[in-house]
């Protein structure tokens, strides 16, 4: 599935946010981590990932930082700062204040039901 | 670098050179003077011993290198130089190993150019040194390059890039998959730049920010100056009222047998060219014509000239003027008048041209000339005890004074009131040097013909005509948006600047004043509509003063404040232009009111006549003319106050207290000009007026001259000691 660019462009910075709180990590290993932990719905190219990163990183919410990796190539590794973590808190809250709305309108199920609210209260 | 180097520069650092020797980049980065480029300081902050600075500073110097490079290198010289000393060596054996300092300072050079040429090539060796394929290393150069970056955040990026790529080649992805799931390069391009870009120094952002807003004002501002240009020089102004048929519309209905004008032409074309005896001075001072050679000479004129001054008088005894108001000129008056060899111009009119304000109106001029052959006529008729001659020119300047001023011009009526003095002064002299000259019956019409001058609304219509002339003005020098607004033009500015003599720009200055700057200027000056009610509410001021009568005045026609409120909404020409069509009127309405004062006065002095014949001698009090002879003694202008009268033995003086407010017994102020002086009225709080008020008296009758004839006028009543 395809995402539009503007619901990537808010979704995707705290995507990448959230894995940088499990530690450091490099660009392709960003780019591979999105699509595997999204079900590729987060996929994303180069032409998109990089320019976020840029813009995290001139926002001062990541960090970036190149060193040689085991195999001896060059690598740039980002990490979260702690302007990221307090940002990465608070876009959490609001994702989550959007599911809870979203789940109220039936638009995102209940977790473990098999249908929306909508629609179990059309059948009641 | 030791502490006090850190802490402070090094001494004698001016802030001047720290600024010289700050690179941008750290001006950029919010380093303002952080003197980096300071060799001299590097090197002293270095605290090595001699000759090891003068060594540094020597091969710096002649390394030629850039400043950022030479600094480079003045920090590894010292660098080098305090690990040799720190391994115990010496400061000349140290400079003695260093060797050669000019052969060090050219390999140094060489060094440093080779760096040069190595970082200018720092992308392609990322790229090359990668071992990515072909495609790959290709896909990276365009978008690195599109990405129009600074070098090295290139090179950055290219990095970047470089280890994404082998990372995926290394998990086992395909070159195709890689190039497809790159995405749009130029988009991948473009917002890398974006991104890249954000990261910059705070200072270069807020530098960039600061010439896209200057830009982007200057850009607004040349939009806006060439919006208004453009409005500036393309509106034309639209004539839309015809002033000139609206005033004709009467007189072309007035009967070709009541009307004065072809008479008065027709004189005019058959009197000679009038003598300066006549022009200048001989109708109001009689002293003047004293000589007996000159009065000869006069008179041999006027006695040429009888039947001229017969059709003069004849067209005078017309109803009307009846001269129909025109721009063209009349061929036949101007050769009379034309010096030789001169030609009338032949290009067509243009704009104000075919104003009411350049209507030629010659007739003010030829009944000026009339008004001074008939006084001179009736003095000298006067000499000869003529006076059926004296009151038939008398009454003929009468006709010519209301023929002038039928015309509804301001500068009409002033010429109007001219003759009528003329005509005041010439009965006024006659009666002080030959009283027995007319008769009873003569004096009485006379009298009656004078008191029929009255005044009262004349200013009004004058100054309403003024505003119809500036209202002509206004439809010629502004456009017209159809609701009785406009803006002020180019081509009406170019009508303005034309029609009061503004010469055409003359160099770079001028012409930046008269080309670029009105664009920008018309939008403060004052719209059509704001021009008329400014000049309107001056004019309405002025009508209002002219209503009330002299005494009343407490200060000036304020001038000065319609001035101040112009300088805020007008400008260049066009505010001369309003200035120069309102300056005439204060004095205007003074001159008014000081024809109004003489014209009473003659009435006291006839009735004093008509009296003295009576009764043998003049009254003593002026209330003794009333009611037989005045229905009421009239005002002194400056008082309200009876008009002043002082009778000693068988002489009379008719006087106004003038200027000072001050009965002085009918005694005028000393000196030749004292009597004109005392005439001029003068604000009772002398606002804006530092002349002093001359001590006395306003003598209306008999007249001031300066050497009497015998048993005529008033004398000075003071030397000009």
């Amino acid at each position: 599935m395809r995402i539009e660019r503007e619901l990537m462009r808010g979704a995707g910075p705290v995507a990448v946010l959230t894995l940088l709180q499990r530690g450091e990590m490099y660009g392709y290993e960003l780019v591979e981590a999105l699509a595997r932990h999204s079900d590729g719905v987060l996929n994303m190219g180069q032409s998109t990932l990089y320019p976020m990163l840029y813009n995290l990183e001139a926002k001062g919410l990541i960090k970036g930082q190149w060193r040689r990796s085991d195999s001896g190539r060059e690598r740039k590794y980002y990490h979260l700062t702690g302007k990221g973590t307090r940002r990465l808190a608070t876009q959490t809250a609001q994702w989550q204040a959007i599911v809870r709305a979203m789940r109220a309108l039936g638009v995102v199920p209940e977790v473990g039901s098999a249908g929306s609210a909508l629609n179990a209260g059309a059948t009641a | 670098m030791n502490e006090r180097s850190k802490a402070r520069p090094a001494r004698g650092t001016s802030l001047v050179r720290l600024a010289a020797t700050t690179p941008i980049r750290d001006v950029l980065r919010g380093r303002f003077l952080s003197g980096r480029l300071d060799v001299d300081r590097i090197v002293a902050e270095g605290d090595l011993p001699d000759p090891l600075p003068d060594l540094i500073l020597r091969v710096v110097r002649r390394t030629r290198l850039w400043r950022l490079e030479r600094a480079d290198v003045a920090r590894e010289l010292v660098e080098h130089f305090r690990d040799d000393l720190e391994g115990g060596s010496s400061p000349t054996r140290t400079a003695q190993a260093f060797g050669d300092p000019d052969r060090a300072a050219l390999q140094i050079r060489r060094s440093r150019i080779r760096n040069r040429r190595a970082s200018s090539r720092l992308i392609e060796r990322v790229i090359a040194q990668s071992g990515l394929p072909e495609s790959l290393s290709e896909l990276i150069h365009r978008v690195v390059r599109r990405t129009r970056l600074w070098r090295h955040e290139r090179a950055d990026v290219a990095r970047e890039l470089v280890a994404h790529l082998c990372d995926g080649l290394e998990q086992g992805r395909s070159v195709e998959h890689l190039i497809d799931s790159f995405g749009d390069e130029r988009v991948a391009a473009r917002l890398i730049r974006r991104g890249t870009k954000r990261k910059r120094p705070i200072a270069w952002r807020a530098a960039r920010r600061t010439v896209q807003t200057t830009g982007a004002f200057v850009a607004l501002m040349l939009v806006m100056y060439l919006a208004l240009a453009l409005r500036y020089y393309t509106g034309r102004p639209k004539i839309s009222h015809d002033y000139l048929a609206q005033l004709n519309a009467p007189i072309r209905a007035i009967p070709e047998s009541q009307r004065a004008w072809p008479i008065y032409r027709e004189a005019y074309l058959d009197l000679e060219v009038v003598p300066d005896e006549i022009l200048k001075g001989g109708w109001y001072d009689p002293a003047a014509l004293r000589d007996p050679a000159q009065r000869a000479r006069v008179s041999a004129y006027l006695a040429r000239n009888t039947e001229a001054i017969a059709l003069i008088r004849r067209a005078a005894s017309m109803p009307h003027m009846g001269k129909v108001l025109s721009h063209e000129p009349d061929a036949e008056l101007m050769a009379r008048d034309a010096p030789e060899g001169y030609e009338a111009p032949t290009a067509a009119p243009e704009s104000l041209d075919v104003s009411l304000v350049s209507l030629r109106l010659p007739e003010l001029g030829i009944l000026q000339e009339f008004a001074r052959v008939l006084a001179t006529d009736a003095d000298l008729a006067a000499e000869r005890d003529d006076g059926a001659t004296v009151v038939a020119d008398l009454e003929a300047l009468l006709g010519a004074m209301r023929h002038t001023a039928e015309e509804p011009f301001l500068g009409a009526d002033m010429n109007g009131m001219r003759i009528f003095l003329i005509q005041l002064n010439a009965l006024g002299a006659i009666l002080a040097d030959k009283p027995n000259l007319l008769t009873d019956a003569q004096l009485i019409a006379l009298s009656h013909r004078i008191s029929a001058q009255r005044r009262e609304g004349r200013v009004a219509a004058s100054l309403r005509s003024l505003q119809m002339i500036f209202e002509d003005i206004v439809q010629r020098v502004y456009t017209d948006d159809g609701r009785g607004n406009g803006r002020l033009r180019a081509s009406g500015m170019a009508t303005v600047r034309a029609s009061m003599g503004v010469p055409e720009p003359d160099g770079s200055v001028e012409w930046f004043k008269m080309t670029l700057l009105p664009p920008i200027v018309s939008v403060a000056s004052a719209d059509r509509r704001s021009a008329l009610s400014s000049y309107n509410r001056f004019v309405d001021r002025a009508i209002a003063r002219s209503q009330m009568p002299q005494w009343k005045w407490t200060s000036a026609l304020d001038n000065q404040k319609m001035l101040d409120d112009m300088q805020r909404v007008w400008f260049g020409a066009a505010k001369a232009m309003m200035v120069y069509w309102s300056m005439p009127i204060e004095y205007y309405i003074l001159a008014s009111e000081e024809i109004t004062q003489r014209r009473d006065a003659m009435l006291v002095v006839l009735a004093l006549e008509i009296y003295r014949r009576r009764h043998g001698e003049y009254p003593d009090s002026l209330d003794d003319l009333v009611p037989d002879l005045l229905p009421a003694v009239p005002p002194d202008r400056f008082t309200g106050e009876a008009i002043g009268y002082r009778r000693t033995g068988d002489r009379a003086v008719v006087y106004s207290v003038g200027a000072d407010r001050d009965d002085d017994g009918g005694v005028p102020p000393p000196g030749k000009d004292g009597n004109t002086l005392a005439s001029i009225w003068r604000a009772p709080d002398s606002s804006g007026d530092d002349r002093p008020i001359p001590d006395g008296d306003w003598i209306l009758w008999p007249p001031i001259i300066p050497e009497s004839r015998a048993g005529v006028g008033v004398q000075t009543g003071r030397s000009d000691d």
